[in-house]
């Protein structure tokens, strides 16, 4: 069991093949179609998916939801976001920033990098306690990290500009840049999910007592889990950061949290290509509903604006899924491969 | 009295019980054998309808019950004593025999039940008031097969009653059943501890693997005609 | 501190831990019963507000409008149930939780839609704002009626909870619902049961926060499901009077936090809560309370 299995990265690497090929085609697609707003949607699309399909790595392979991942998000996109906001920015934004921090600029790597990296310490201090924690007291305990976590990013003023938020973020992200992002997070998340680690996680989603009895340590593979999920959702946000160039404390909180995870469901946790599944479906519903919340005429009918429209819809397709489709649209089944 | 016939069941996508008959007489103790695992408790559970059988039937008193609910099947007389006893913890000894009376409507008719418990069981009345959770382990299974009473049951179904108690305690259980076929009671007793339940039971089956692997007399058994050890291995 | 600054802050304290006691035992309820943590709980504080800020904007009184909010949320509880969570029933966990946070968006964006998205003023009789004073003590009236009405509410649960069949049965099945089952306890009739208490704990717990707050938000659910969440994790997972206590001690908790930390950390109170939940959930997963119990027997 402690060993990598041949058979199962083939199956991965096939699925990468295929996912990678789709999002290649697809992304191909709106850049020969040359259109601005469609290029806009796909390149928020591959963002999207590399945050589902990080929380995927976690949620999907331990089958304990996480409430908290935004926090890793956040945490990734402030870090790039003080990575790489001009110095002269900073002393206007941040005029009590560290002098270390003040005069850093780096570039769309790095601060990938350094994203994934806090939120990768982020999750080692706090999934220490959680990963020794029950199935349930550890979903209620990422919900007290999620609330923790937003509580800092708005009241540390020092050094996130409390609930204003952050601005001037170089956009370091175009269509391609974001297609290289998904297509590396997939790879790494279905390399995760094929791994010794991922296979002992995954039997103890389904078994948690027979797994520790045939000698999985429970604790040891959540916390790994909970630690590349969280050093990947780090990475996603610090991706996303370079993309809207602003965000305050309230990007990452109950109804972004809710939104991700819906896309987990509506695709199916326990499978990579079901996040990206989820996130495409959404993303779609999401773009059909968003013009008609601005307001709309109908006939002789003037709709006025519609807040929530969105969410209500998204909302109402995440209970005709649970309820007719408990698995989500993909369940437990990979793009391309065999079951 | 009760007739299960080729049962199967599945715990989630996993079949436990692979295809299972066993027929219960009134009066009768009837005891199902076998290995931890074996799916002796699955078919407790399936009987009372806390799960629901994939395939077969299961007739008590001339009536499909499968697919009852375990409410309906109390009100018609069938009650389980859960393995590891389960009393409420938190509820006073009074309070969980009162529970087990949930369904009899007339006061009086709950307060000879309980008449009759506190008689079989002097130290639940005295600790009436006390809570369950603070009852000595033997304490806490006389609480369970009493609050299994208060229903006034003919079939009485226990899982692994001499579980976890002093030897002492095991046999004044078996003699507590032995008193209740007495009384008139129909019992299925589902226990690791073989040669004990034989001596008090008329019939035995041994459950192993999800099938039925030997049934008999209980005499059959003990005098060695039917071999325990080897149905217990699943090989008979 | 002088001791006319200590009977306040006291007051303030078990006002609020009246209010917080109400949600947790809202929430514990149902958490108790059917071990699913019901996000949707808060968004029936919201329904209480809403329907209350119709009736009083339409010149009914305001022990009217708060009469039928706390209607409205018990009704809205069971409903949500037969809509939303029966269908799951033998859905995992991880279901369920996903099912009630999908009703509770549903719930806030159809008032969002419905409604507006902008706050709305419920005016509250204008008693509530006064002050009793007795030589130098000042009590306000709000506190006072707050604890008045929480703990009446606690009164009748509990008596309701302790002298009755449905109560017993209630009891019996939180602690252990498949064997509450075979006791014969219908399942459903019970959830049901569960759901109505829920929802009128909430509503209860609504009219007091409105009448707190004076206005009423499509989000507005979220403080009390938060709070309660709290509660009941310090007071223990499906111990309905550790919920109770557990409000209380959150209360407590935090007023103190209110006058004894400096300014710049008051934002944090919040967090520090939190940082206690989380290092009960770790040391005592099954809470304070519950696990102080179980020790003891």
């Amino acid at each position: 069991m402690s060993n990598w299995s041949r058979r199962r990265l083939a199956v991965s690497g096939r699925t990468w093949l295929v996912l990678s090929l789709l999002l290649l085609l697809a992304g191909g697609g709106v850049w020969l179609w040359d259109d601005a707003n469609l290029i806009r949607i796909a390149t928020n699309f591959f963002l999207l998916c590399t945050l589902v399909v990080s929380l995927q790595v976690f949620v999907g392979n331990s089958g304990i939801v996480s409430f908290g991942h935004v926090a890793f998000f956040g945490v990734g996109a402030y870090t790039a976001a003080l990575l790489t906001i001009p110095p002269n920015v900073k002393e206007r934004a941040l005029p009590m920033l560290p002098a270390i921090l003040m005069n850093l600029e780096t570039g769309l790597v790095t601060a990938t990098l350094g994203g994934a990296l806090v939120a990768f310490l982020v999750a080692l201090l706090t999934g220490l306690a959680l990963a020794r924690m029950q199935e349930q007291a550890m979903a209620m305990a990422t919900l007290a990290l999620l609330v923790m976590m937003h509580a800092i990013f708005s009241n540390w003023e020092t050094v996130t500009r409390g609930t204003i938020g952050l601005y001037g973020i170089p956009r370091g992200i175009n269509l391609w840049v974001a297609l290289s992002g998904i297509i590396i997070i997939i790879g790494l998340a279905l390399l995760f999910k094929a791994s010794p680690t991922g296979l002992h996680l995954q039997a103890s989603r389904e078994q948690p007592l027979a797994a520790q009895t045939i000698g999985i340590n429970l604790v040891r593979v959540r916390l790994i889990g909970w630690l590349v999920s969280g050093a990947l959702m780090g990475s996603a946000g610090a991706l996303w950061a370079q993309n809207i160039l602003a965000f305050g404390p309230d990007q990452f909180y109950f109804v972004e949290t809710f939104t991700v995870l819906s896309m987990l469901v509506i695709g199916g946790l326990g499978s990579v290509s079901g996040a990206v599944v989820g996130a495409a479906v959404v993303t779609g519903v999401s773009e059909m509903l968003r013009d008609l919340e601005g307001g709309f005429t109908l006939g002789p009918l003037s709709i006025p604006e519609l807040p929530g429209l969105v969410q209500l819809a998204v909302a109402v397709l995440i209970m005709i899924i649970l309820i007719y489709r408990p698995e989500g649209l993909l369940g437990q089944r990979e793009v391309g491969g065999k079951r | 009295m009760l007739q299960v016939r080729n049962l199967v069941v599945n715990y989630g996508p996993v079949e436990v019980i692979h295809g299972i008959s066993l027929n219960v007489e009134k009066g009768e103790i009837v005891s199902v054998l076998g290995p931890n695992g074996g799916g002796k408790s699955t078919l407790l559970r399936t009987i009372v309808g806390l799960m629901r059988p994939q395939q077969g039937e299961i007739s008590y008193q001339a009536a499909r019950i499968d697919g009852r609910s375990p409410e309906e099947n109390l009100a018609h007389g069938i009650a389980l004593v859960p393995e590891g006893r389960r009393i409420f913890s938190r509820l006073t000894v009074l309070e969980n025999l009162w529970a087990g009376a949930y369904l009899v409507r007339n006061k009086r008719v709950v307060d000879e039940s309980l008449a009759f418990v506190f008689n079989q069981f002097p130290i639940l009345a005295e600790r009436r008031a006390q809570l369950g959770g603070t009852l000595s382990g033997g304490q806490q299974q006389m609480l369970a097969i009493g609050r299994a009473l208060m229903s006034r049951p003919q079939l009485m179904l226990l899982d692994e009653p001499s579980l976890g108690l002093a030897p002492i305690l095991v046999q004044d259980t078996f003699q507590l059943i032995q008193r209740l076929r007495g009384e008139g009671l129909t019992i299925i007793l589902v226990e690791q501890n073989a040669r004990q339940a034989l001596e008090i039971s008329d019939r035995a089956y041994v459950l192993a693997s999800g099938q039925m692997q030997a049934a008999g007399r209980a005499e059959e058994f003990q005098k060695g005609g039917l071999d325990l050890e080897r149905a217990y291995l699943g090989d008979a | 501190m002088t001791p006319e600054l200590l009977v306040q802050q006291l007051i303030n304290a078990l006002s609020l831990g009246s209010i917080y006691a109400l949600l947790a035992l809202g929430l514990a309820m149902v958490f108790s019963v059917l071990g699913m943590l019901n996000f949707a709980f808060g968004e029936l504080v919201t329904i209480t507000g809403y329907v209350m800020f119709w009736l009083v904007a339409a010149q009914t009184s305001f022990v009217t409008a708060a009469v039928a909010g706390v209607i409205f949320a018990t009704l809205a509880s069971v409903l949500i149930e037969q809509i939303a969570f029966r269908p799951l029933r033998r859905a995992p966990f991880v279901t369920l939780l996903f099912s009630s946070f999908a009703v509770a968006v549903i719930i806030q964006n159809l008032i969002r839609q419905l409604v507006s998205p902008r706050p709305k003023g419920v005016p509250v009789p204008g008693i509530f704002d006064e002050v009793w004073r007795f030589g130098t003590f000042q009590i306000g009236v709000l506190p006072m009626i707050t604890l008045g009405v929480g703990l009446a509410a606690l009164g009748l649960l509990a008596a309701f909870l302790q002298r009755t069949s449905w109560g017993l049965a209630i009891r019996a099945a939180a602690l252990d619902f498949e064997v509450a089952r075979l006791m014969g306890i219908r399942a459903n009739r019970v959830i049901s049961l569960a759901f109505a208490i829920s929802g009128l704990l909430a509503g209860v717990a609504g009219v007091l926060w409105v009448a707190r707050r004076g206005t009423v938000t499509p989000d507005m659910g979220f403080v009390p499901i938060l709070k309660a969440f709290i509660a009941v994790v310090i007071g223990g997972l499906g111990n309905l009077w550790g919920a109770v206590l557990g409000g209380f001690v959150l209360a407590f908790l935090e007023v103190t936090l209110d006058v004894v930390l400096p300014i710049e950390f008051r934002p944090y109170t919040e967090a520090f809560a939190l940082i206690a939940v989380v290092v009960i959930l770790y040391f005592r997963p099954q809470g304070l309370i519950a696990a102080q119990t179980a020790e003891r027997v």
